[in-house]
């Protein structure tokens, strides 16, 4: 029998809606207050969540992301008198159902609570196959096992996905993930790089192409969406797809035929799609580098990864596993790390991410040769001074004017020369943070890199170095 | 970037055909190259190895043997040169995850213009954060 529970300080609407739920045959407790729910969803499992949004002891917002973290994963469908688009929209990216508005009739919430139920009632004959922890994405944190869940919800679909996270985050291990879990995992996995797809060739590859159909068509090629058939086509970096191609394929999608160039007839094609990328394809969209209708066909499942900085505490479990099959593949005895090891490797900014944090692993394990234990003296040296430079950002920070409360200054600068100050310690501190990547220095200061260049030259500060120095 | 070739078929005419057109069309890049299956796997079961992509032109027989190994080539990047468009030998060779797939009729002008996106792409990648191949 479903549980349902009511978070709402108006006890009229409690009541009736628990008559109800009752009446429909399910369980329902009723809350007034958010410290009320709290009690109730730690002794509880409940299906579903009637949320108001204005309580007396707080915002139903701000509490949504807790009962959605419970471990009944609850859905939610918010009650509120307020008519603000903002607030619905905000529940629905905190991961809210429904959303509805007082006054309401019985009639207005009994399809949302039924439809939430039925959609509850599908997510749980999907079980999170065993086969998924086989799948070589190492792991236990919950952010890592929120994707699992994504992985095995969209395993059980057919639907197209899209997945987005920073270079090295293993897109491509979640998007076999997911084939292998499908109802497609006997067919075919087929990959398309588009990054290092040639864009003369790049139709010709996806398309296939005739005997003749133009000069080095030596003979006839099917091309991957057909080689695809019955499995998955993936395209990695899909922001690379020529613009000039992405037409002919959302038509491929849609249609679900392909002309192959030099063809006469169209092909059907039989292929689900999972998509990745690691560029915002909405600023490309913007840009018109990428087409809008793509980008909504591509997504009906979105996964975002994790950046390794997200899931910090995995580090020594991805260590530790890639440590042992690094030696079971290359025969190399077994090594102990070092506690100094792990508290180095967690003060990386790992921009690479765990393909980065692997390449330094195997890095070291070489370094190591004969020594049975890895120590921070087997870490490419520039990975060895995390420690020295998280040191002296805390010092700079406590002696940073930008934090340094103006009231403790014995005399009040003038408010050109703090904006100045302000200015250049924040130019030092995001030097110091990019470790010398001109791009990623655009990118977090959100800033054009001539306007950069231009600060860097007012405030006498050397460029793009290793180590930022003042000339 | 480091270039595995393995050209097994026993018409050494493709394997040639193809190293030359390789080494015309991107000079400059480390080739190290095979012609035996046995030298390939101790490669690229030795350590530390430095692979980022390899070519592999393999028969049937052959591309059964090395999906035995499959894991072994998780990390490498992949170009595969087929015999045929038989659908089991393509379904055989998916299984390898390849960046690219060609045939040996091909006049490899696809595999190197492949090769040559490959190597900007990993120029771009090679920044301090993820040079450190052992």
């Amino acid at each position: 029998m479903y549980k349902i529970l009511i978070i709402d300080d108006d006890k009229d609407i409690c009541s009736s809606l628990s008559s109800f739920i009752r009446a429909a045959g399910y369980e329902v407790s009723m809350a007034y207050t958010l410290k009320e729910s709290r009690n109730l969803i730690k002794n509880n499992e409940y299906d579903l969540v009637l949320l108001d949004l204005d309580l007396p002891d707080g915002s139903g917002l701000r509490e949504l992301p807790n009962i959605l973290e419970t471990p009944s994963n609850p859905e939610v469908i918010i009650i509120t008198g307020s008519d603000d688009i903002n607030c619905a929209e905000l529940a629905f990216k905190s991961g809210a159902w429904d959303y509805i508005q007082k006054p309401f009739g019985i009639h207005d919430v009994s399809l949302p609570i039924a439809r939430a139920l039925q959609y509850r009632q599908e997510k749980k004959i999907i079980n999170t196959p065993l086969v998924l922890r086989q799948s070589g994405i190492i792991g236990s944190s919950s952010a890592i096992n929120n994707c699992f869940k994504d992985v095995a919800f969209a395993s059980a679909t057919d639907a197209s996905v899209l997945i987005s996270g920073e270079t090295g985050t293993g897109k491509e291990l979640f998007a076999r993930a997911i084939h292998h879990n499908s109802k497609r995992a006997k067919g075919n996995f087929c990959i398309i790089d588009c990054a290092s797809l040639p864009e003369t060739l790049a139709e010709s590859i996806l398309f296939g192409h005739e005997k003749g159909a133009f000069t080095g068509a030596d003979g006839r090629k099917d091309g991957l969406v057909i080689q695809a058939e019955g499995g998955t086509l993936f395209l990695d970096e899909i922001g690379d797809l020529p613009p000039g191609i992405q037409k002919a394929f959302l038509r491929c999608l849609q249609e679900k035929k392909v002309m192959p160039i030099g063809g006469k007839k169209e092909v059907p094609v039989d292929f689900r799609l999972v998509a990745a990328t690691n560029r915002d394809l909405k600023e490309l969209v913007k840009d018109g580098l990428f087409r809008e209708d793509l980008l909504y066909r591509i997504s009906a499942i979105t996964l975002k990864l994790p950046s390794l900085r997200e899931r910090g505490q995995d580090i020594e479990e991805i260590t530790l596993e890639k440590l042992h099959q690094l030696s079971s593949k290359y025969g190399i005895g077994t090594k102990g790390v070092s506690q100094d090891f792990f508290d180095i490797l967690k003060l990386q900014k790992w921009t690479g991410n765990v393909r980065e944090l692997i390449n330094v692993i195997e890095y070291a394990l070489a370094a190591a040769g004969e020594d049975p234990t890895l120590f921070p003296k087997h870490l490419p040296p520039e990975y060895r001074t995390a420690p020295l430079l998280e040191k002296s950002r805390n010092n700079k920070k406590s002696n940073d004017p930008v934090n340094k409360p103006l009231k403790h200054e014995a005399s009040l600068s003038t408010l050109s020369e703090y904006r100045e100050k302000t200015e250049k310690n924040y130019l030092l501190e995001l030097l110091d943070r990019v470790n010398g990547d001109r791009r990623e220095a655009c990118r977090l200061s959100g800033v054009s890199q001539s306007r950069l260049y231009g600060l860097l030259k007012k405030h006498h500060i050397a460029g793009f170095t290793q180590s930022s120095s003042i000339a | 970037m480091n270039i595995a070739l393995y050209t097994g078929s026993k018409n050494k005419i493709t394997g040639n055909r193809l190293l030359k057109k390789i080494n015309s069309d991107l000079p400059g890049e480390k080739i190290e190259t095979f012609n035996n299956m046995d030298d390939f796997k101790t490669k690229i079961y030795s350590f530390p190895r430095k692979i980022d992509v390899a070519v592999l032109e393999l028969d049937d027989s052959q591309l059964s043997d090395l999906i035995q190994y499959r894991d072994a080539l998780d990390d490498i990047e992949i170009i595969l040169i087929l015999p045929d468009q038989n659908k089991n030998t393509v379904s055989k060779g998916m299984s390898l995850y390849p960046r690219f797939l060609a045939y040996t009729d091909s006049d490899f002008d696809d595999v190197s213009a492949v090769l040559e996106k490959l190597s900007i792409k990993h120029k771009q990648e090679s920044n301090p954060a993820c040079r450190h191949n052992a």
